[in-house]
């Protein structure tokens, strides 16, 4: 029997649900707790300030005409399959309800929305959609089996490597976008991002986010994103790489308004759990060597 | 951003048929986003919204984006993503939306709303930030305000 390669067991091998069950528990609570808080702001937001969907945002929304009372049922439905998708209840089913009226909420007036938003819904909510996140840890696996195990099934792990490769490479994007421009290298972007007054919690003194101090949190930031995208994927670097990344969301989050960007960023990192390390083709069941998450 | 995102974003050397039938299936497949964070750069202008409402015996209050709700950051952030782009992208749409609500928001008679906007530019950093320029970016008298609070009559 061929050896199969590196890349095959990488997408296609078996890997313990674990990561999964987890990161479906969390992002299912966070979706939880946005619908929620969405619930009371369907008026305005959604209604009185809903955007033009040819003139703002392309071609595509649901009902552009829909009243109030059926947007509020969008996101009272969003609400049942949040709370199904975290229990693990008809999980299939409730988390592709969950990405479908995430995305039809959204472009009623995708100005409300930020990059958190758009991580919640089109990595975190896709990615569980296409796993079988209801494998572990919930009622699913209980009613299969009519008691509780405690032990990972395996499942493909294509699907979290769909969700890891994209929070890895959108910290190695936004770092070469940086680098791109003046602010991040030169030590001048915090005392630009400080100075939006509606979303920053305090004022920081001028001498913090200008040069040289500025310059050495500037450069810290692009070294622990690209740190987080490049050095996730391998195992001796990843808790390092983690708690830095944990580190710079908890001051982004101490530091600015901006919702649940650093919550969904942080939640993402569920998907790079460790897991024991017996990685099995899907039709195969051969047992390989160990490999990285 | 996706990384089908990100594809249909720099595939500019493709064909523009390609192009378009890109662009469609990320918007079909809500791969699109618009985040700031795949920026090169922090945005430094300061951007505000905020409303004067003048009601008919002559009183007057200010609305603007309340950061103390129940909600915490997490409902006055969509707000000021929204307010935002409005500022920016001003049009009578968006912003006689937020008239038409704040007009349904009071049972006092109003006689005007007066929506305004400003930005203020960061300045050289280290130094002190310039004043904010604000200017009106929305006048509505009462009539308007019936049929905007009222659209169907």
């Amino acid at each position: 029997m061929a050896r199969p390669s590196r890349f095959q067991t990488f997408f296609f091998g078996l890997i313990p649900a674990t990561a999964l069950a987890v990161l479906r528990i969390v992002v299912g609570g966070i979706t939880l707790i946005w619908s929620l808080t969405l619930l009371f702001q369907v008026d305005p937001l959604l209604t009185w300030l809903r955007v033009d969907p040819v003139r703002d945002i392309g071609w595509w929304q649901f009902w552009p005409t829909a009243p109030e009372g059926l947007v509020v049922s969008l996101v009272i439905g969003l609400i049942l399959a949040s709370i199904l998708m975290t229990l693990g209840l008809w999980t299939k089913a409730a988390t592709w309800a969950m990405f479908v009226l995430v995305l039809i909420i959204q472009r009623y007036n995708p100005f409300a929305f930020n990059g958190g938003d758009f991580i919640l819904r089109s990595v975190l909510l896709l990615g569980l959609a296409l796993a079988p996140a209801g494998a572990y840890l919930s009622i699913d696996s209980w009613r299969r089996s009519r008691s509780i195990v405690w032990e990972a099934p395996l499942v493909p792990a294509w699907t979290l490597r769909f969700i890891q490769l994209h929070i890895s490479m959108g910290y190695i994007l936004t770092v070469l976008l940086k680098l791109q421009g003046d602010t991040w290298l030169g030590g001048t972007a915090l005392w630009y991002a400080f100075g939006l007054d509606g979303l920053t919690r305090f004022d920081v003194p001028a001498w913090a986010v200008t040069p040289p101090i500025g310059s050495l949190l500037g450069w810290a930031t692009l070294v622990v994103e690209l740190g987080v995208g490049v050095g996730v994927w391998f195992r001796k670097t990843r808790p390092y790489v983690l708690v830095a990344g944990v580190i710079l969301h908890l001051a982004i989050a101490a530091a600015f308004e901006i919702g649940f960007f650093s919550y969904v960023m942080l939640a993402s990192y569920l998907a790079f759990l460790p897991h024991r390390r017996d990685v099995r083709m899907l039709s195969r069941r051969v047992v390989l060597d160990p490999e990285p998450v | 951003m996706s990384l089908t995102g990100v594809a249909a974003a720099n595939s500019v050397w493709l064909p523009l048929e390609v192009q378009a039938a890109g662009h469609a299936f990320v918007n079909i497949v809500g791969q699109d986003v618009r985040w700031n964070m795949f920026s090169a750069d922090p945005r430094g202008v300061d951007l505000d919204l905020w409303a004067s409402i003048e009601y008919t015996d002559g009183t007057t209050t200010t609305w603007t984006i309340d950061r103390n709700v129940l909600g915490g950051d997490f409902q006055y952030y969509r707000f000021v993503q929204w307010a935002e782009w409005a500022v920016v992208l001003t049009s009578e749409d968006d912003l006689g939306g937020l008239a038409g609500w704040l007009a349904t928001g009071t049972t006092k008679p109003i006689a005007r709303i007066t929506i305004f906007g400003s930005q203020r530019d960061p300045g050289q950093p280290g130094t002190p930030r310039p004043e904010p320029r604000a200017e009106v970016l929305l006048d509505l008298d009462a009539s308007a305000l019936h049929d905007l609070a009222n659209p169907n009559g």
